[in-house]
Formats: C-alpha cells, sequence, structure tokens
C-alpha cells in the first residue's frame, strides 16, 4: 500500500511532464477530435493492523478520462479510462486496498450497416463482495477483467446477423479467509432477424463456458472446482393476424454439461410454444397459447445451473415432459377498469407419475387517481385450482398502490399478496406478501426529511420452514448542505451457495435437495452523514455492520463486518486537498479463518488537469 | 502513468492550433450618411474582466490551475450604469453578473439559498442615477435591488408569506427624477408603475386585447425621454405610450420580411433616436427611426462574431456601444454605432 521514494521520482517527472500538456491550449489531433482530463496526487498513505504488518510511505495515484472520435463519431469513437491507487481514502473509489486498472471501449461504424464494438476491463487489486441475503455482504479483495468484442450486419431486406463474444475471469479472497476462488466465463452469442412476406422470422444461438474454483471453507471440504458448458439454439416466427392479430411461435434447444467435485452430469431439452392475439375491438382482447418442454428436468436444473449452483441430482434422473394450455380474455370496461377472465391448464409426467392442473379465475385492474384522495390502484385476481385428484384450493391476487400528499406530508403505501399461486411445476403452490411504505416531508428552507421502509414474506404451502423473509427501513435528513441517514435490513430463510455469493434459490425443494440448501439469518445496519462545515470543504463519514450466519449440513459461518470510513476534501483551484480514514474489520467465523482487522489513512493533494 | 504520456506525446505529433470562429472579426456595417456599426468585442466570464497574471500569478496558476471563472449560462438582460460597469441577469446562473472592465472587477449578484426572498429566476435589469440595480424576478414574483456594491438593500412586492406580488414581473425601467419604476407584468398584461422609494404601486397601464394600450405578453419597456416603448411580444409589436399611459404610435407586424416581428425581446435607443429592437427568431437587431421605418438590421444566425443565436436584452450606452445579449452563445457582443452626432463630436465618419 505504500511506495518508497525511488519509484516516487519517476512519478513526479512524470508530473511535471503532465502539468506542460495543458499549455497546448485547444487541440485537434488529425481527423480526430479527442478530449483528455485527468487527475494525478500525491500523498502519504499508511496501513496497520492485527494481521499485517505495518506500511507507510509516499503514494502517487490519478486517473484519466480520454474520450472522442477518429473522422467522426459515427465512423470511430472511443473513450478510455485509466486509473492507478485508487481507494477510498483518496478518491470516490469504494475500493478498501489501492485499486488500479483500466476501462477502455470503442465503437466502429456505428453508422454504418455493419456497426461493430470493443470493450476491455481490467482491475487489479480491487475490492468486491460476496453476497449475503438481509445483509451488505463479506468484502473480498481481488482482480479481474472483462473483454468482449461485437459485430452486426444490418444490411436492409437481408438478414440481420449479430455477433457477440465476452471473456471474463476473476479471481478473489474474501478479507478473514487466504483462500483464493476464482471463476472464468467466456460467451458466444449470435442473433438473426428477418422479415420476408410478413413473417418475421427470428434465430439464435448461445454458447458458455464457465469454471469456478470454490474454496474449501465456503463448502467445508476440499476446494471445489465447477465446469459448465451450455449450448442453446433456437428459432422463432410471428406474423399479423385479422382483428388486429399476432400469431407468435417458436422452438428451443438448451443442454448443459456440469462438471463438480469429480461427477459429471448432462442433460437437454427442447421447447416449443405457439401464442395467438386478438383485438376484434379496441376494448377487448383474446389470447392462447400452449407450450411443451420434452424434459422437464432439464428445464429446472439448468434454472439452477444457470444460477451458479450445482445440479440437483434428484430430478436428473426422472424422464419427463410437460405440456400447458393457457386462454384468457380481457375487457376495458371504463379507462380506469379492465377485467380478465383466464384459464391455465398443465399436464406434466414425473417418473412415469402424471400430474396435472387446471386453474381458471378473473382478475380486475382498478385505478383511480383524484385529487383529494390521492392516486389509487389495485389489481385483485381470483383463481380456482384442481388436479387429476379434483379441487385443490383457491387463488388470491392482489397489489394495491397508494400515494398523496397530505398537509405537506408526502406519502405512499404498496401491498402485494398472494396465494396457493401456481408456480412452473403443477404440484406446488407457493404464497407471498409484500409491503412498504415512504413519507416524505420538507421540514422548512432546504430542510427534508424523507423515510421508507419494506417488508416481504414468501413460502412454499407444503413445505413447512421452506420460506423466506426479509425487511428494511432507512431514513434521511437533509439540511442545506448537510445529510444524515441510517438504514437497517434484516432477513432469514433458506438460501443456495453460488461461488459469487449466497442467494435465494431459484427453485424449491425437492428439485434442489434438501442437503443443498443453507439456511440463513443476517441483518446490518449503517449511518453516514456529510456535509460543508466552512466553504468548500466536504466531509462525509459512514459507519456500517453486518453480521449474518449460515448454517447447513456442510457450511456452518456466523460473519461479522465493521467498516468505518471518513474522508475531507477541500479544492483549492484545480487542486484537492484530501485526507481519508477507513477502519475495516471482517470475520468469517469458519474453521481455518482469522478474523481481519485494518486500518488505513491518507493524506495528500491531487492536481485535475484539462489536458486537451 | 506510462500510457497517458504516450497518448499525449501522440496527440502532439499531428497537432495543429484551431482558431475559433468567434475571432474573426467582422466588416463594418457601412450605413447611409457615413454613419456605421462596428462590431468591437464579445465576452462571456469573468475570465475577460481580470487582469492578466503576472510572473507569480501565473506561477500560482501552473501549480494550481486557473481559478474557476465564472461564466454566463443563459444570460439574458443587460444594463450598464454610469461607471460603464455591464450589469447581466442570468436565469441559468440564477443570479446577476457585473463586469466593471475599467477597474478589472467582477461580481456575481446572488439570493439562491436565502430562508427568506430568495432571488430564483433574475430576469430583467436597470440601474438608476445613483447606480443602484433593480432585478425583475419572474419566478419569485418580485423586484430586488442592490446598490452600486452590489449589496443587497430590499424587494419590492413581496407580500405577507413570501410570496411575490407580481405573477410574472419582465420588463423594468427606472426614472429616478420622477422617481418612479414601470415594470411589465408579462401574465397579467399591464405595466405597474411604483414609486421608486417605497415601492407602492402608483398606477397599472393597459389590459389584455390586440388594441391600443392592450398587451398581449408585454416582456420589455424602455423610458426615454417621455416616452415609454413597450415590447408587446405576442401582437409582434412595440408600442410607445407617454409617460401617463396614453397611446402615442406603434411599430412592428407579425411576418416574416424586413421590419416584421416574430418573437421581439430587447429594446434600445441611440443618441440620434432610433430604435433598436432584438428578434429572437430571426437572430437580428432590426434599427427603426422614430417615425418606425426600418433603417437596417444587423446580426443572423450563428456563432460566429456579429451573428446570434437566440437574442434576448438589449442596451446602449452614453458612447452608442450596443449591448447585445447572445443567449444561446452564451455571451454579450458590443458594437458602436457612429453616428452623425458623434461624428460632429470628432468621431471618426
Amino acid at each position: 500500500m505504500a511506495y518508497g521514494f525511488a519509484n516516487t521520482r519517476y512519478a513526479l517527472a512524470a508530473t511535471l511532464l503532465l502539468w506542460a500538456l495543458p499549455l497546448l491550449g485547444q487541440l485537434e489531433v488529425g481527423e480526430s477530435s479527442t478530449q483528455m482530463t485527468g487527475n494525478v496526487a500525491v500523498g502519504y498513505d499508511g496501513s496497520y493492523g492485527e494481521s499485517l504488518a505495518s506500511e507507510h510511505g509516499i503514494s502517487v495515484g490519478g486517473e484519466a478520462y480520454l474520450h472522442g472520435s477518429y473522422y467522426d463519431p459515427k465512423f470511430i469513437s472511443y473513450d478510455f479510462h485509466p486509473y492507478y491507487n485508487r481507494n477510498q481514502n483518496n478518491s470516490a473509489y469504494q475500493s478498501i486496498s489501492n485499486s488500479s486498472g483500466f476501462n477502455g471501449s470503442a465503437n466502429l461504424f456505428s453508422g454504418s450497416h455493419f456497426p461493430g464494438f470493443v470493450s476491455y476491463t481490467k482491475n487489479y487489486s480491487g475490492s468486491g463482495t460476496f453476497g449475503l441475503p438481509g445483509a451488505s455482504g463479506l468484502t473480498t479483495h481481488g482482480s479481474g477483467q472483462t473483454f468482449s468484442v461485437g459485430w452486426s450486419e444490418l444490411l436492409p431486406d437481408m438478414p440481420t446477423l449479430f455477433a457477440s463474444y465476452t471473456m471474463t475471469d476473476s479471481a478473489s479472497t474474501i478479507y478473514g479467509s487466504d483462500a483464493q476462488s476464482g471463476s472464468a466465463n467466456k460467451m458466444l452469442d449470435l442473433h438473426s432477424d428477418y422479415t420476408v412476406a410478413g413473417f418475421r422470422l427470428g434465430a439464435f444461438f448461445q454458447h458458455q463456458n464457465a469454471s469456478a474454483d470454490i474454496p474449501a471453507f465456503l463448502v467445508g471440504q476440499q476446494e471445489v472446482r465447477s465446469d459448465t458448458s451450455s449450448n442453446s439454439y433456437g428459432v422463432t416466427a410471428q406474423h399479423r393476424l385479422p382483428l388486429h392479430g399476432d400469431i407468435y411461435g417458436g422452438w428451443h434447444h438448451s443442454g448443459y454439461g456440469y462438471d463438480y467435485a469429480g461427477g459429471h452430469t448432462d442433460a437437454s431439452s427442447h421447447t416449443a410454444n405457439v401464442n395467438a392475439m386478438m383485438r376484434p375491438v379496441s376494448k377487448l382482447s383474446l389470447s392462447m397459447g400452449m407450450t411443451y418442454t420434452n424434459n422437464l428436468s432439464a428445464a429446472l436444473v439448468q434454472e439452477v445451473v444457470n444460477a451458479g449452483a450445482p445440479p440437483p441430482p434428484a430430478l436428473s434422473e426422472f424422464a419427463s415432459h410437460s405440456a400447458q394450455y393457457n386462454a384468457s380474455a380481457g375487457y376495458t370496461i371504463f379507462s380506469n377498469l379492465y377485467v380478465q377472465g383466464q384459464l391455465t391448464h398443465w399436464n406434466q409426467v414425473v417418473g412415469g407419475r402424471d400430474f396435472s392442473n387446471t386453474q381458471y379465475g378473473a382478475t380486475v385492474n382498478y385505478n383511480m387517481v383524484r385529487n383529494f384522495l390521492g392516486n389509487f390502484t389495485f389489481v385483485v385476481g381470483v383463481m380456482d385450482n384442481t388436479n387429476q385428484e379434483g379441487h385443490i384450493g383457491t387463488s388470491l391476487v392482489s397489489n394495491l398502490n397508494y400515494s398523496r400528499r397530505i398537509d405537506g406530508w408526502d406519502v405512499g403505501a404498496h401491498f402485494s399478496y398472494s396465494q396457493n399461486l401456481q408456480t412452473l411445476v403443477a404440484i406446488y403452490t407457493t404464497s407471498s406478501y409484500g409491503y412498504g411504505g415512504t413519507v416524505r416531508r420538507r421540514l422548512g428552507y432546504r430542510t427534508y426529511w424523507n423515510a421508507s421502509f419494506s417488508g416481504g414474506h414468501s413460502g412454499l404451502n407444503q413445505f413447512e420452514g421452506f420460506s423466506s423473509k426479509s425487511e428494511s427501513f432507512s431514513s434521511s435528513l437533509t439540511h442545506r448542505g448537510y445529510a444524515v441517514s441510517a438504514s437497517y435490513s434484516n432477513s432469514n430463510g433458506v438460501s443456495l451457495f453460488t461461488p459469487a455469493g449466497v442467494i435465494q434459490p431459484p427453485l424449491p425443494p425437492p428439485v434442489i435437495g434438501p442437503n443443498d440448501l443453507i439456511l440463513f439469518n443476517g441483518r446490518g445496519w449503517s449511518f453516514g452523514a456529510g456535509g460543508s462545515p466552512i466553504r468548500r470543504l466536504q466531509l462525509t463519514g459512514s459507519f456500517s455492520r453486518s453480521l449474518s450466519n449460515t448454517l447447513s449440513p456442510t457450511l456452518d459461518t456466523r460473519t461479522h463486518t465493521n467498516m468505518f470510513n471518513v474522508q475531507a476534501r477541500y479544492p483549492v483551484r484545480k487542486l484537492y486537498l484530501t485526507g481519508g480514514y477507513t477502519r475495516f474489520q471482517q470475520g468469517l467465523g469458519s474453521a481455518g479463518t482469522n478474523p481481519t482487522d485494518v486500518t488505513t489513512y491518507y493524506v495528500g493533494v491531487s492536481r485535475w488537469f484539462n489536458f486537451f | 502513468m506510462i500510457l497517458l504520456l504516450v497518448t499525449a506525446s501522440a496527440a502532439k505529433v499531428k497537432i495543429r492550433r484551431v482558431t475559433p470562429e468567434a475571432e474573426v472579426r467582422p466588416a463594418d456595417l457601412l450605413l447611409e450618411g457615413g454613419r456605421k456599426l462596428t462590431w468591437e468585442r464579445s465576452f462571456a466570464s469573468e475570465r475577460e474582466v481580470r487582469n492578466k497574471p503576472g510572473f507569480w500569478g501565473k506561477l500560482v496558476n501552473v501549480i494550481a490551475g486557473e481559478p474557476d471563472f465564472k461564466r454566463m449560462v443563459s444570460p439574458y438582460s443587460i444594463a450598464v450604469d454610469s461607471k460603464g460597469r455591464a450589469i447581466i441577469t442570468d436565469p441559468g446562473a440564477v443570479g446577476v453578473h457585473v463586469f466593471d472592465f475599467a477597474a478589472h472587477k467582477y461580481k456575481f449578484l446572488q439570493r439562491r439559498y436565502k430562508d427568506k426572498d430568495a432571488m430564483l429566476k433574475p430576469q430583467c435589469v436597470a440601474v438608476d442615477a445613483q447606480d443602484n440595480i433593480y432585478v425583475t424576478d419572474s419566478e419569485a414574483g418580485k423586484i430586488f435591488v442592490f446598490d452600486a456594491d452590489g449589496k443587497y438593500r430590499r424587494v419590492i412586492g413581496s407580500i405577507k408569506g413570501g410570496e411575490g406580488y407580481f405573477k410574472r414581473p419582465t420588463g423594468i425601467a427606472i426614472d429616478s427624477e420622477a422617481h418612479r419604476i414601470y415594470v411589465t407584468d408579462t401574465l397579467r398584461n399591464q405595466v405597474f408603475v411604483l414609486d421608486l422609494n417605497d415601492g407602492q404601486i402608483l398606477q397599472k397601464i393597459g389590459k389584455s386585447g390586440t388594441g391600443e394600450v392592450q398587451f398581449n405578453f408585454p416582456t420589455e419597456v424602455l423610458l426615454r425621454d417621455q416616452t415609454l416603448a413597450v415590447v408587446d411580444a405576442m401582437n409582434f409589436r412595440v408600442q410607445f405610450l407617454d409617460r401617463s399611459g396614453a397611446f402615442r404610435s406603434a411599430i412592428g407586424k407579425l411576418g416574416d420580411s424586413s421590419g416584421d416581428m416574430f418573437r421581439p425581446k430587447g429594446i434600445a435607443v441611440d443618441s440620434e433616436g432610433h430604435y433598436y429592437v432584438v428578434d429572437a427568431f430571426y437572430s437580428v437587431v432590426q434599427v427603426f427611426d422614430r417615425e418606425g421605418r426600418l433603417l437596417y438590421y444587423f446580426g443572423g444566425r450563428g456563432t460566429g462574431a456579429g451573428h446570434f443565436q437566440l437574442p434576448a436584452g438589449l442596451f446602449i450606452d452614453r458612447e452608442d456601444r450596443v449591448f447585445v445579449v447572445d443567449a444561446y452563445n452564451q455571451r454579450v457582443q458590443v458594437f458602436r454605432y457612429t453616428g452623425i452626432t458623434r461624428q460632429a463630436k470628432g468621431g471618426q465618419p
């Protein structure tokens, strides 16, 4: 984090050269138009803590923004942004460590029939986040890069083609652990559209390879590597129908191969669907359609794999297929009142067993705006469910939104509720509700207060304990140039482990095995303040704390993260005097890990340049 | 760092200096009888007022960079006081620029963040015999008064609760001898006559309509000798009244020929009594004689010297310097009219 005087000599020489650049004035380079701004900073920084040796010394940093075009912005335009030694003590960057890197992109021939783009980002020693539900996540430290290139063919009256290729890779370490995790991803994407004889035809192909190295303490065993390969391709067709209608049909193939912990699994599925819609009169709309999947298990498992989690083995073994038929009719009674009736029938075969479900019902949409009552909207729907064994219950869906101004108070509230709602798999129904509200008031001249809260709960009716809930609250007060804010959030329930963090499971059990699920409980709160006590001086400070614990047959963690940061900036013309202080603590609470406790500080000056 | 240097070095190889279009001086406009109109200069920011830095100033500039000079954002109206200071309202910057070229000083007047009587949209400006500055605020509905040093003195038209009395005060003219203020209230279609000392309303002139002493969005007012000129914007004309509000004459009509008006804005009068009227849509200044005949026009749409984009305010000082607020180009252009009177005083024909 600190640098010696030897390196500083070169940096200072470079700084002096850069100072000379503004003398060049307003410039034009050949037939290009290029602008470049940036800043160079010199300061004294240091770091110390329980788990690292104390360091301090002169440091040099900076960044530059270069953007422009060659000949014409529609011919070639570009945007480059290199940065060096940026962190939350010496700049607006949110990295704890000194982060360096480069962002660059260029658009080629964007005004032609063959536009393209290329972009590249590279980051060294930056901070990241390992996600945790209900908490701000665990702070990581690592490097990464992304390269992408794309090209299109847009000839008139010819099939269009869009091709892109993206490569990303990253390696990071969660503070508090020495173990390194890594991931790499490569994706090829091809799209084509063609309109002929009234048919709008489309085709696509996508190939993706992803790999991840997961450290041992996260999976409760030795380090694991996963490799995923997936292909999907398909075709679509659309054509106008009489009575302001459309008919749409599509077919696609999706397949994957997954290697994890020495095991291998692969599967593929084909899905075909067709939908037709008509609007015989302006107030009436009719639609009907069907979808068929020849391998329902593979389609479900791929949702889990796409989320980054290992494929659940349970369903993969069963032969399965699914057909869904739906029809609906909607009518606008008044401009603010709309009713819709719908009928949906599922037929699914899993492991030789037949599951069927029929759902029919109606929904009402109403929207009311009155000056004295505010803005009020609601949607309510009732649907009845039957399966092969008879009537299984009634579903209810409702959604309410309300906002109005009451004697200087701007208030808003929303509430949503669904019960026994049929989901993708015919044998599962879910219930959930969500709520929230906001209030805002002007307390005086340039003084405002606002607060908001929200919460939600979701679960499966058939499985006790398979539920998640979350709540959050935030408030802020601003007065002239000062602001204070606070927030609190908590959540608990079941989750799924992925290399990028712990996420809400995309599908219910038993699609995901009980051993793959993680019980989590997280909460966090934060405070922030900022202001300008004297002219031009800007002070900001923040404190955040988050706690979480996870419990699974293979992983048991109790994490805590504390972050305290203050920064002061004082501009003098193009100079910025900057000081910053950060105290960071993080512990994972699992075997083989040690808590991190780091304190960093910075005092320095930066000079902003408008190079040309 | 290396990338910065490489990029900069590469740029230097093919560099050529670009001459801004604004620096090309337009030719003089030669008029009948040896009169002429000469473009003198334009100015846009505080930088043009300040003294050129000396050695130590340059050194500080190199180390710390040049200071952030205040510049015009969307200037609208202009007045020049007895010391030759150009006072320009800028609704976009929510303040008033005061350029003192003789003393190399600059001030920016604002009352944006005041709890009481904040200035929200400074629209038009006028000065009295003591160089006090009067600024209409079309959003706050008030008139703000600053002294010659730029210190806030009082507000006119602020009623209980802090609201402004006027609906949309715009044009303003001061009669220091008679202690009168003339203000156009664009939304009320009236010209208000106020007492200069206490701000009391003495008279209301006009009403909505298209007839004589009837207005359709009056936006500017000019007092010269015994004549009150009111820019009647949406009737596409200028009405001339006497001080009591009685109709005298009018010039202008809707059209796209020379002498017609579409978006009349600022108005001023030179030493020979010729009336100059800005038309924002055509980006020209049209010059009429006392009988309303078009003498000539200058300007045209563009960004170069002598051209305008959405010109608005206009002022002619005692030296016959014509100040045109070139709003969209974010600058003020200065011309000098050399008429018969000035030639008789020794000016060049």
